[in-house]
């Protein structure tokens, strides 16, 4: 079944009668601002707004990103931060790619249970607060950081403790606590900028994009972690809505809500269980829709999505569908070279078929 | 905690039940945030990976901390805990919010801690390694073929020509092509990074599960702290003159 995105919209709407039950974080961080507990690192240059639960208007910084990178996506999937680059120097957008940035360190502390909340608030806030040096607007790569930048966000807000804690952490290294206005992954950027990129957009390439059928699958530390400050509502739309402006036909299957099985730690010690889980959501895929590719946003549920289909083939399964970030369709889009310059020949699930459908040369 | 923010059903349990485990949970300041009463409705279960594949259920959780029961927390405090994919299933569909995923993370930080979790982490050291002297999770060299032969022949073939192809990709992107970590972080960024996890506490209890990786940070952090902390310093002084 395909769909169109205002369908899923539904989360908005239906928490707009729910009015007693709204939480809204900016208006507590402008409290805490006026009290002088906190900076917030306020949105540079132009922007647009976009709703997100209860109806409260997210704003989207359209330029000046401070590019916080995955260290997943550079090691493994490298194409995806450079299709990012790549999106943004097609649209004339300035972004910082800085080396003073650390991993958030959330891979980590989800999968191990090393380091503490102090620790990862700590890394967080170091992380925002050079991005407010540099006078750019934090933007994030992972779906893995944003999940915990939001939760992060949440309880240094709502817990002065563990405020007072990470202050004088931060204090230890000459910098202070600045909370960010507004914590934004890049694909929620992607979407914000989906006319502009459309605009710019190769006609050739949106023709090959016409004619492919697509299902999507978001990070659930994109939606799960913290639901309430993704743009759509409950349920995402990004992915979805930025491919069918495009020209992608995007359809439904039954198993979307379902954790991919990347487990943070089943990943690397218990690949079992990631197996097994893949197996479920690829069958509904299958079964149901038989896409052209599986869109992504998130750096985990990529690999997850991309590296465990040749598996499949202990348990008389043949799966074969390309996994494809946001960005990289959009470099695609716009001209990219699918190697060259979207680097999805790193991807080990064959995106060559997906290519050709699109008419577009890889050698 | 303000009067707003008291959650009746933890500050009733809290007082009435016992057991080392549980006491040491409920010292978490998100388990008030992560348990509101429970339906024993399952919804948490029906959407819960872990449960899918392993004796592990996310209602369980719930309901072992708000009976108090000492018996059960132990079982998950010794194993059951590292099932759990903390995809955060349970929290967004449980219509309590309650947050298994939240009662598991303050679990696993208190396994950590007691010793406890030595067998769920090995085979972590590299990563663990990584994050503390690299300040990144990840590395290029991390993913050799030998380690994930189920990713298929084409891992084998990446493996081969992925320096080459990387050094294509990011021509014109400094600090991106680099094999032993993610980007090249400065020096700077490192020490940091390292200082975060010494004056969190975070660093002393990395050393329950892996001695030998604080005195590696430590010497690291010493070979180079002099130089650093004049740096600090003059952030230092640059922060309180724009305060003034
Ligand atoms: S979904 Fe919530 S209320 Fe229902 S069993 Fe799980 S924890 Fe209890
Ligand atoms: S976070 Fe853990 S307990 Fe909750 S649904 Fe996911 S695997 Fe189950």
């Amino acid at each position: 079944m395909s769909y169109e995105i205002n369908d899923v919209k539904t989360g908005i709407n239906h928490a707009k009668g729910m009015n007693y039950h709204v939480h809204d974080i900016r208006a507590e961080m402008k409290k805490l601002e006026e009290e002088g507990e906190i900076k917030i690192g306020r949105i540079i240059g132009p922007y647009k707004e976009e709703e997100v639960m209860y109806g409260i208007k997210k704003k989207i910084p359209l330029d000046m990103h401070y590019q916080h990178k995955s260290c997943g996506q550079c090691a493994n999937l490298p194409g995806v931060p450079r299709s990012n680059f790549y999106y943004r120097d097609k649209l004339g957008i300035k972004y910082y790619n800085d080396m003073q940035q650390t991993s958030c360190t959330a891979w980590n502390y989800h999968a191990s249970g090393l380091g503490n909340l102090v620790q990862l608030a700590s890394v967080a806030a170091r992380n925002w607060h050079r991005a407010y040096e540099e006078g750019y607007n934090f933007t994030i790569h992972c779906v893995t950081s944003f999940g915990n930048y939001l939760e992060m966000r949440h309880l240094l807000v709502s817990n002065k403790e563990l405020r007072d804690a990470v202050k004088k952490v931060l204090a230890s290294l000459g910098r202070e606590l600045v909370i960010p206005e507004e914590i934004v992954h890049d694909s929620e950027i992607a979407y914000a900028l989906r006319d502009k990129i459309f605009e710019a957009a190769d006609p050739k390439r949106i023709e090959g994009i016409k004619r492919l059928r697509a299902v999507e699958h978001y990070g659930c530390h994109f939606f799960k972690q913290v639901s309430d400050d993704i743009i759509g509502g409950k349920r995402p739309i990004v992915v979805g809505g930025l491919a069918s402006h495009l020209g992608v036909q995007m359809e439904e299957y039954s198993k979307w809500f379902m954790c991919c099985g990347f487990g943070f730690r089943h990943i690397l010690v218990n690949r079992e269980f990631t197996r097994s889980a893949q197996n479920i959501k690829l069958k509904a895929i299958k079964e149901e829709v038989d896409p052209d590719m599986i869109l992504v946003n998130c750096t985990g549920c990529g690999t997850t999505f991309d590296k465990t289909q040749w598996i499949q083939k202990a348990v008389g399964e043949d799966y074969h569908y390309p996994v494809i970030f946001y960005s990289q369709l959009a470099a695609l889009a716009l001209g990219a070279h699918p190697f060259k310059e979207a680097g999805l020949d790193f991807h080990v699930t064959p995106v060559e078929p997906l290519l050709d459908k699109m008419g577009i040369a890889y050698n | 905690m303000s009067e707003e923010n008291k959650n009746p059903v933890t500050e009733k349990i809290e007082s009435a039940k016992g057991g080392h485990f549980y006491k040491e949970i409920m010292k978490d300041f998100r388990i008030k945030e992560s348990l509101h009463g429970c339906l024993n409705c399952g919804t948490c279960v029906a959407n819960c990976p872990a449960a899918a594949f392993y004796d592990y259920s996310p209602r369980e959780v719930c309901q072992m901390m708000i009976e108090g029961d000492e018996e059960t927390i132990e079982e998950y405090m010794k194993g059951k805990i590292w099932n759990c994919a903390q995809c955060y299933s349970c929290k967004y569909r449980c219509p309590k919010e309650n947050s298994a995923a939240d009662i598991v993370m303050a679990m696993r930080e208190i396994a950590v801690r007691e010793g406890l979790a030595e067998e769920a982490l090995a085979g972590y050291t590299r990563i663990a390694k990584l994050v503390l002297t690299r300040g990144n999770q990840l590395a290029p060299d991390m993913l050799s073929p030998d380690a994930f032969p189920d990713w298929g022949p084409r891992m084998i073939e990446l493996s081969s020509k992925k320096m080459e192809m990387r050094e294509e990709l990011f021509k014109g992107f400094p600090g991106m092509n680099v094999v032993d970590r993610a980007w090249a972080a400065e020096d700077y960024t490192i020490f940091e990074m390292q200082k975060i996890w010494e004056e969190s506490g975070a660093l002393e209890k990395v050393g329950t599960v892996f001695p030998f990786l604080v005195d590696i940070v430590q010497d690291d952090m010493d070979d180079k702290r002099d130089e650093m902390e004049v740096k600090i310093n003059e952030k230092k002084a640059k922060l309180e003159a724009s305060k003034k």
